[in-house]
């Protein structure tokens, strides 16, 4: 089995099901409020279909039998012959879990028969039971109550009733024949690239595409396409050569086939289009077919009409012209390489979706390694523009080239750090597996609304933000929504409602986790706070948001009883660390009664800064930018000392408490006193302090490096950074540097 | 899959047998060390050594090696004895275990030897605290030297003391 391309069916597969999951909550929602979107079921059908399809080209069976059931499920959803009901969500919701089981056991072993054989067996045989008989062609609608999204209009005389009947199977014998056309296409694909890469072999999968070409020529004569009927024809004539051995050249009938496939899919399209399925140029395709079996080398001997043919194709194919040559085109052939080399796993390679994004897929590792070389990049074009040699020089035409360097390393930073902001839309979609895994467990009836899911963060940010998340949401269900009966009582609806917003802010991403349950109480909260010694006497005059906090300190949790879910007390300690970790910050309010907000701030990158650089002594720091308010210089007079030995800064009608950073660093600075020296004031948390520094050196927007693992997490450092001239600078953690003031000088923490 | 794995190790063997048994000598203070040469990725010059705060006080800091920031080890101050002013030949020995490259803080750097197995002799018994560094003696002509086994060097139970202050 391929390496290459088992990762890449795991790697699609991984984020077919990450697609599916959100739908299928989607789906529920829409369900409930009788207002299934019709679209939706088709993405969903479509999804199932393709991930059969792959499982199939790679001949995993189990997780082929599995979603085949499931689509059928949905096959019937989506034409209308049953409802979308909570129970197929949780049908379909297990079926997802038992596929990424088969999924990961693949990742281990190779194959996906290894495990939960079982499961596998009892998943399939629910699935076919609920969807029970096979439906037929008979006109069940009418029999049923309304389907969700009837096909067409209910039927109310007689007359009208056999011609809605009519129209109805119609539409039913439609959707039917295009699925299994589409299916066999799909089929008779596999089994030429298989025989293609694999020719000793081949005799099995030609007799398999013959026959399946044999009954698509069949179902399209039943449906009337008269176009579709003739190539299929043909190329059924080209596939029984090939099975009985008698085509010339195989490996070339082969190829056109390939190519021909895709003429046959276009047909389709327009099939389900505007239900006729012309084929434009059908003509050459079909003579293209037919020459293949000619033996020899037909490629000189072909006239004009073969050149013309060979235009013919690349119109309808709206490619554009390739260099035209005699012969069945090389357009085709090298399209239908193409297909076998980059498509081969595709097994639906039908409608385009087209949503106007064009990804390509990247080896992670590689757009790593890309991005930190521009960050080196852009630190060594420092270093050299800076360099006291050129930029002192003055030669005109240096100093442009210097320029020019500047610009481009300035734009290649920019377009780094936008290649790796991803919106957090797919966090947040795993959040609504999540609202309705809880809900149930926890006997409570919430919804998700997500709002400013397009928001774009850092992708390191991305990998980090899931945990913390799916924390906070449980602790919203569990202990902030109420349950149905309580919240009848207090005159809420029934439903609560977990909101989950983010946007830009000033240079941050915030993300709001809303929820409209019972609230926090703050009384309670320094209860059992009190109760844990985590607080003295002075927490009672804290502000609200300080008591708030209070539910993120280990082994907090005011819950009566610890449930599975949460009430561990390990959850929201964890999410601050976690935060922290991100250089973020967590703030929390709420009204009891009426709901609790977490806000968690987080920084829009973790690889560049705009900083403050200062000098404490003979090193330099950085102070991060949207932590400093302002910079300034105070006199003697301005500056009030305590009792403990702290000092106070006057600035206008404000009082700061003052910090020497030569002290909590461990350094010898320039200026022993305050009034000697020069002053940042710095704002975290909602309180704010004055740095004392010897000097401000100034400010610039640069590159993060992260501190060695060797020397763990360095308090009060954040990072550091490799200055113009070589020297490393320290970049400074605010919260951090004020613990280790803390520590030094005790009475400082307490303002 | 499997057989990719083996013709990797085998690769590895190849180039650990090169480097069997051959030491990097270093001298501090009255004594000369060695460690295995396989672990040492380059010698510089000492420079400018920009301080962590927080740190235990045998690591004196960071320093930038072109481009890359990695942290130095005094090593004088890590087996516990006084720390000395540096001069020209003081020498930062650059070690890398797995993905961690650290410097190490060496009076003067000797010569590359090769000290076959049977010329090592095993650790003393003596639990002193820079003891638990010591891999072997090796004996060279005349002269012993104390072999010291980085990992335990770099690795070893204090950098609980740094993670422990660091939380």
């Amino acid at each position: 089995m391929d390496e290459d391309l088992l990762q890449n069916f795991l790697d699609e597969s991984s984020e077919l099901v990450d697609e599916i999951e959100p739908t299928l909550i989607t789906l529920q929602t829409q369900g409930e409020q009788q207002e299934v979107d019709l679209e939706q079921v088709n993405a969903l059908f479509r999804l199932f279909h393709t991930l059969k399809g792959c499982a199939g080209f790679l001949n995993l069976d189990r997780i082929t039998q599995v979603t085949h059931e499931a689509e059928n499920l949905l096959d019937q959803v989506r034409t209308g012959q049953r409802p979308y009901t909570p129970q197929l969500t949780e049908l379909l919701v297990q079926t997802i879990d038992l596929i990424r089981r088969l999924l990961a056991g693949i990742q281990d072993t190779g194959r996906d028969d290894q495990c939960c054989e079982d499961d596998v067996q009892s998943m399939t045989t629910t699935l076919a039971n609920e969807a029970g008989s096979p439906p037929s062609r008979s006109p069940m609608a009418a029999a049923q109550p309304p389907p969700p999204a009837p096909p067409g209009p209910g039927p109310s005389t007689q007359s009208e009733e056999s011609a809605v009947l009519g129209e109805e199977i119609a539409q039913e014998l439609r959707q039917r024949f295009l699925l299994e056309a589409e299916e066999q296409v799909d089929g008779i694909e596999q089994a030429l690239l298989e025989a293609n890469r694999n020719p000793a072999a081949s005799g099995d999968q030609l007799k398999v595409a013959f026959r399946a070409m044999h009954s698509l020529k069949g179902n399209c004569g039943i449906m009337g396409l008269a176009d579709l009927e003739r190539l299929t024809h043909r190329a059924e004539t080209v596939l029984d050569a090939l099975r009985s051995g008698s085509a010339p050249r195989p490996q070339r009938s082969i190829e056109d086939l390939l190519s021909v496939i895709d003429i046959l899919r276009g047909g389709l399209q327009r099939f389900a289009a505007d239900g006729k399925g012309g084929i434009d140029g059908i003509d050459a395709f079909v003579d293209i077919l037919g020459d293949s079996l000619l033996p020899g080398p037909g490629q000189a001997a072909h006239p004009t009409p073969a050149g013309s043919a060979t235009s013919a194709i690349t119109a309808s194919q709206t490619r554009p012209a390739s260099p035209v040559r005699p012969g069945s085109g090389q357009t085709i052939r090298k399209a239908a390489t193409r297909r076998i080399s980059t498509e081969a796993i595709r097994a639906e390679g039908g409608p385009a979706e087209t949503e106007g994004r064009r990804d390509v897929r990247v080896d992670l590792s590689k757009l790593d390694a890309l991005i930190n070389l521009v960050g080196e990049l852009v630190l060594a074009e420092n270093m050299v523009t800076l360099h006291p040699a050129i930029a002192g020089h003055d030669d005109e035409n240096l100093q442009r080239a210097v320029h020019q360097l500047r610009r481009v390393a300035s734009e290649l930073q920019d377009i780094a750090m936008a290649v790796r902001m991803i919106p957090l839309s797919g966090a947040f979609r795993k959040m609504l597996r999540v609202v309705h895994d809880v809900s149930k467990r926890c006997g409570k009836n919430a919804k998700l609304v997500l709002i400013g899911e397009e928001t774009e963060v850092d992708k390191t940010v991305i990998e980090k933000i899931s945990d913390p998340l799916v924390h906070i949401v449980r602790n919203a269900i569990d202990h902030g929504i109420e349950t149905p009966e309580e919240r009848r009582a207090a005159g809420k609806p029934e439903q609560g409602t977990v909101t989950i917003e983010a946007r830009h802010e000033a240079g941050e991403v915030w993300i709001l986790i809303k929820d409209d349950g019972k609230g926090l109480h703050r009384g309670k909260l320094l209860e059992k706070a009190a109760e844990r010694g985590l607080v003295g006497a002075e927490a009672a005059d804290w502000p609200d948001n300080k008591v708030f906090s209070l539910i993120l300190e280990p082994g907090f949790s005011t819950a009566a009883q610890v449930t599975d879910v949460s009430g561990r007390g390990v959850g929201m300690d964890v999410v601050k660390r976690n935060i922290e970790r991100l250089k973020g910050r967590i703030d929390i309010s709420s009204r009891p009664g009426e709901g609790s907000t977490i806000l968690l701030r987080l920084p829009l990158t973790l690889a560049i800064i705009d900083g403050l650089v200062v000098r404490v002594g003979s090193q330099r720091y950085i102070l991060p930018i949207l932590s400093v308010q302002e910079v300034f210089q105070v006199e003697a007079t301005h500056i009030t000392h305590g009792p403990d030995g702290d000092e106070v800064v006057r600035v206008r009608e404000d009082l700061y408490p003052a910090i020497h950073l030569a002290e909590v660093l461990g350094r010898e600075g320039d200026a022993k006193r305050l009034e000697d020296g020069t002053l940042v004031l710095v704002e975290c948390d909602g309180q704010r302090h004055c740095f004392l520094v010897d000097e401000l050196l100034g400010q610039q927007e640069t590159v993060i490096k992260g501190l060695s693992d060797y020397l763990g997490e360095a308090r009060g450092v954040a990072g550091c950074t490799i200055l113009g001239d070589g020297s490393v600078a320290l970049i400074l953690d605010i919260p951090g540097v004020l613990n280790l003031a803390a520590e030094a000088t005790p009475a400082v923490s307490q303002r | 899959m499997a057989t990719d794995t083996r013709d990797h190790l085998d690769d590895d063997e190849l180039d650990e047998d090169t480097m069997l048994d051959r030491y990097l000598t270093f001298h501090i203070g009255n004594e000369d060390y060695g460690i295995e040469i396989r672990h040492v990725t380059e010698i510089v010059g000492l420079q400018r050594i920009t301080e962590v705060p927080d740190m235990p006080v045998y690591v004196r800091g960071v320093i930038n090696l072109r481009g890359a920031v990695i942290p130095v080890v005094d090593v004088r101050l890590r087996f516990g004895m006084e720390t000395r002013e540096a001069d020209d030949r003081t020498c930062v020995v650059v070690v890398r275990i797995g993905e961690t490259a650290v410097g190490l803080i060496v009076d003067t750097v000797t010569e590359v030897l090769e000290i076959p197995a049977d010329q090592v002799a095993p650790p003393p018994s003596v639990r002193s605290s820079s003891a638990r560094f010591v891999s072997g003696l090796g004996k060279v002509s005349e002269q012993v030297k104390i072999l010291l086994d980085v990992q335990r060097l770099l690795l070893d139970e204090d950098l609980s003391a740094i993670a422990d202050v660091a939380n």
